[in-house]
């Protein structure tokens, strides 16, 4: 028994488009004849709706909020890569101090305090979070060395008691 | 000076027969932008720019040998520029048709249907994809045949076929619920 035609092959012999078997079936099947008939019905009421005027309009405007979110999602990105930029320029030359050449690790520990002071005094207020970090940073050295110093210094007070 | 009047009297016959034209095929050519655009206000404007080009055709060159069918072929390509451009897209907004009932008669439950279900399918007609929008209307409003629709809106026969079934299927299953 051949199966019955789909509803897109109906809706091509109604617009007329369809194949010589679809319609030969199309006249032989009871059950696709009677569905060819409904879509018939429905396609007629549609048609005669949309021929007449449309309903009044109520106008209902709504944020777009995809595309609304993509634009403040972009806006944001560009946002923080302007802010990350000038960031990284203040970084580079705080009122031309050359932080690099304070290397704590340098031979002479006395200078590197000097050096990482100055830079300090220099940069004055932070421009950023990562000068304020490097700030903290600088402030951290020469507690640390003052701390071993005094240390040492104890070691060689009591090592003198000693003696 | 005769030339001068002559020229005023093309102008006067140009405005004549333009607004003839207007008046004859008005209601058509904005029924059918209606259908093809989501917005009303969009269908009024470019009914309206249809009608200015059919001027500019009437100064300016021949007119055709009928004018319904330049009309709608230009309202069909104008409708179809305005769905492309970026401008249109980001301005579509959502327009809610609804049916305004005339001061408070109570209608009766069969009239309340039929206007719940005409307000129901204009809103999804709107809803439907541009091209499949097109192809419904070009095909079963206006009765052209596939291969009209095809060549008019730039697709192949198979490719109206298919945005035709799923046209189709859609306001079925909205006629249907």
């Amino acid at each position: 028994m051949e199966s019955c035609l789909s509803e897109r092959s109906l809706v091509l012999l109604h617009s007329g488009d369809g194949t010589h078997a679809d319609r030969v079936h199309l006249e032989t099947c009871l059950s696709c004849a009677r569905r060819y008939r409904e879509l018939s019905a429905d396609l007629e009421s549609i048609v005669t709706v949309l021929k007449q005027p449309p309903p009044a309009p109520t106008r209902r405007e709504r944020w777009a909020y995809p595309r609304w979110g993509w634009s403040l999602a972009a806006a944001a990105i560009v946002l923080a890569f302007v802010c990350g930029r000038l960031t990284a320029f203040g970084v580079s030359s705080p009122a031309g101090v050359n932080l690099e050449s304070a290397d704590p690790d340098s031979a002479d520990p006395g200078d590197t305090t000097i050096q990482w002071q100055e830079a300090r005094n220099a940069i004055g207020t932070p421009a950023s979070y990562g000068l304020y970090i490097d700030g903290l940073l600088s402030q951290d050295e020469p507690d640390q060395n003052v701390v071993a110093s005094e240390g040492n210094e104890g070691n060689g007070e009591a090592d003198s008691d000693e003696n | 000076m005769i030339k001068h009047q002559n020229n005023l009297c093309d102008k006067n016959e140009s405005v004549v027969e333009h607004d003839r034209i207007y008046r004859a095929h008005k209601a058509r050519i904005l029924g059918l932008c209606r259908l093809l655009l989501r917005d009303p206000d969009e269908a009024q404007d470019v009914a309206q720019e249809v009608f200015v080009r059919a001027f500019e055709r009437l100064r300016t060159q021949e007119p055709p040998t009928v004018w319904e069918a330049w009309l709608v072929r230009v309202a069909i390509n104008a409708c179809r520029d305005r769905q492309r451009s970026g401008w249109w897209k980001s301005r579509s907004k959502n327009v809610d048709l609804e049916e305004v009932v005339a001061g408070s008669v109570p209608s009766s439950e069969a009239e309340t249907l039929a206007r719940e279900r005409r307000t129901r399918l204009w809103n999804q007609l709107r809803i439907l994809k541009a091209k499949q929008r097109n192809v419904f209307v070009l095909r079963y409003v206006e009765g052209w045949s596939t291969s009209e629709v095809a060549e008019i809106l730039g697709l192949s026969p198979g490719s109206v076929k298919t945005h035709l079934f799923r046209a189709v299927r859609h306001l079925r299953k909205v006629m249907e619920s």
